[in-house]
């Protein structure tokens, strides 16, 4: 079989060879449940495409900004058929108030200036409630406006043009969309299918959703256009009912599954013996792939230790380190390879350096992503940009043959993330041990909560609107909590004193939790107002964010904040 | 279980353990940004041990656990066997 040169071609060559096939089961939290067939989901796939029409005249930006369904399959498909540039952007979620919700898409449209965003009746509802319906250039298309179709001739596609853009949330990552070529997409596929075998006999089943790279690419992307089976779970029925993931694993007999870190640890927490049916059976599984934040050895502890008993196996839980910026994963291990190195914890701290920990020594313990998949290179640099050999701490930085084409329409900021020889500097810490690559920290100050990534400026920029804030004194960062298995998200605010009457501090604290959850869809773990200059600053005179992290975690340990 | 043993517990999963944080029996715990969706899943389970009320994945509603209030009245309800 002559390989595809563009997703394009990969769908066409798809819906020829078996139109018949399951395309993908989707699951509601009411359990309703709709298998779609490849004919199907292209129908309307074509239908979008239609109403978009060609790319002839420049190509459009096209935001899919839909609940989990085919619809959100479709609309993406099908603007990528007719040779636009599709990029998955997150709807409403139930508790956003709809003016924040306005406010959060108004900023979105800014950003990205998308030509068309494909958005479902209620969400357009919402937005025209608020006077949002007219946004210059952009034109707001719903799926019920658009009739399926068949036989609609693709747009010829080049293998290096962009075939769609990542983003991540919040006005940070609006502006760093990550742009992949066919090339590179095709390329990752065939580069992690052969790392993990994935083929024809595998089921894969998913609740993720698709604005995040695991979701979007391992989950919906690999698996539709090399013609796996998927379910997809609705994301936000999920998480009331997280034990449906372990049903339709059960139902459909599925074989891989991804998991953001914290989801190992809240399913062993939350599920129930009464919520498990008569009979689960997990021996189906052959992986389960924990990735997109840091692998913690005890989530993966708790999750063997509550469902051992119904098949999940400890040799079948690996890890990937993965990141848009190269589609999806960097690394990938094995069933049977789960590795957990207990490093001397004294060398690692002072010298950056890795040596195994006789067990008379204090050590500190890592879990292994595994080796880089292939095409991909990894290596090593220290603070001034120089290689070190393995064993060292430093910076991960890596290159290959389906690195991102770059931010798109951000040459500015492709330019400043790369070191000379193709090299992209993750902002991640690790270092390679046994060929094999461990991640340590973060030099960035990206905040990981639940997989989804936040950039502390825009939760520092929310949270200084807030009345009674003092502008410019704040600071958020994230902690990792081993509680809940991901990162806490915590916000220290300074009191303006200028505002009378003084308003109480746990009141704010409360106003602060409310529009950071409003406007970010994130919420704080916690918030505390400080008194005014107890925050740190930097010798260049900016709020520190490390600094403060340490001052608070000091603080909180000694029991003064 | 009453409303002062239903604070403390929100306080300690949610609030740093901070008792006297200012909760009212209406406070969305979601939309004021006390707790996620994930965070009310782990509550229900706490109220199930205080309570001793059994909480399946379908009473897990907004209209059940929105607020303290709501919460409380949920379990008056369940108590009553509604």
């Amino acid at each position: 079989m002559t390989r595809s040169a563009t997703l394009v071609d990969a769908l066409a060559r798809r819906l020829e060879r078996e139109p018949d096939a399951e395309f993908c089961r989707y699951v509601q939290g009411g359990g309703a449940v709709d298998t779609v067939s490849v004919a199907r989901v292209m129908q309307r796939a074509m239908g979008f495409a239609a109403r978009l029409g060609g790319a002839r005249d420049g190509r459009k930006i096209v935001g899919v900004c839909l609940y989990s369904g085919i619809e959100q399959h479709a609309a993406f498909l099908g603007a990528m058929w007719a040779g636009h540039i599709p990029t998955m952007l997150a709807p409403p979620s139930p508790r956003m108030d709809p003016a924040k919700y306005g406010s959060s898409f108004s900023r979105m449209i800014e950003h990205i200036r998308p030509d068309v965003v494909v958005l479902d009746e209620g969400t357009r509802q919402k937005l025209e409630g608020l006077g949002l319906d007219q946004f210059g250039g952009t034109e707001l298309v719903s799926p019920n406006e658009v009739p399926g179709r068949e036989g609609v001739p693709p747009f010829p596609a080049e293998p290096d043009d962009i075939a769609f853009v990542q983003h991540s949330s919040g006005t940070t990552g609006l502006q760093k969309g990550i742009a992949l070529s066919h090339r590179a997409v095709l390329a990752h596929n065939e580069s992690y299918r052969g790392r993990l075998g994935i083929g024809g006999g595998d089921t894969i089943v998913s609740w993720l959703p698709l604005y995040h790279d695991m979701g979007f690419i391992a989950c919906f992307v690999l698996p539709a256009v090399e013609g796996v089976r998927f379910v997809q779970i609705s994301p936000f029925d999920w998480v009331l009912r997280p034990g449906m993931l372990l049903e339709q694993i059960h139902d459909v007999r599925g074989t891989l599954c991804w998991l953001p870190n914290f989801a190992f640890q809240f399913l062993a927490e939350t599920v129930r013996d009464s919520q498990i049916p008569a009979g689960l059976d997990l021996r189906c599984v052959r992986a389960w792939v924990s990735s997109s934040e840091p692998v913690q050895h005890e989530s993966f502890e708790a999750f063997v230790t509550r469902f051992g008993e119904y098949g999940v196996d400890r040799h079948r839980l690996t890890a990937s380190y993965a990141m848009a910026e190269n589609v999806y994963a960097v690394t990938q291990s094995l069933p049977g390879e789960h590795r957990v190195l207990r490093v001397n914890r004294a060398l690692f701290s002072a010298e950056h350096r890795v040596e195994i920990a006789p067990e008379d020594v204090d050590g500190v313990t890592f879990v292994s992503n595994g080796r880089v998949v292939d095409g991909t290179e990894v290596a090593i640099i220290d603070s001034s940009e120089q290689f070190l050999p393995p064993g060292h701490v430093g910076e991960i930085v890596l290159r290959g043959t389906f690195k991102f084409s770059g931010y798109f329409r951000r040459d500015d900021l492709t330019s400043s993330a790369h070191l000379e020889g193709g090299w992209y500097k993750t902002g991640d810490l690790g270092f390679v041990f046994d060929a094999e690559v461990y991640v340590t920290g973060r030099l960035k100050d990206l905040i990981i909560i639940q997989g989804r990534n936040f950039y502390p400026s825009d939760v520092e920029a929310v949270a200084a609107r807030v009345p009674g804030v003092k502008a410019g004194r704040v600071v958020a960062f994230g902690i990792p909590d081993e509680r809940t298995g991901t990162e806490a998200l915590v916000v220290l605010a300074e009191l303006d004193e200028s505002v009378a009457p003084s308003p109480h501090p746990q009141r704010l604290a409360l106003a602060v939790r409310t529009s950071v959850a409003q406007e970010l869809d994130c919420t704080p773990n916690d918030v505390r107002i400080v008194p005014p200059r107890w925050l740190v600053k930097s010798t260049s005179g900016k709020l520190a964010r490390s600094e403060n992290r340490a001052k608070y975690s000091s603080a909180k340990a000694a029991g003064t904040l | 279980m009453n409303e002062t043993q239903l604070h403390s517990v929100i306080c300690e999963l949610f609030l740093n353990g901070d008792s006297g944080f200012p909760l009212d029996g209406d406070t969305d715990l979601l939309e004021e940004g006390i707790c996620d969706s994930l965070g009310l899943v782990r509550l229900a389970q706490r109220i199930e041990q205080l309570a001793g009320v059994s909480i399946d994945d379908q009473d897990i509603t907004r209209e059940n656990m929105a607020s303290m209030g709501a919460i409380l009245a949920f379990v008056d309800r369940r108590r009553a066997g509604a």
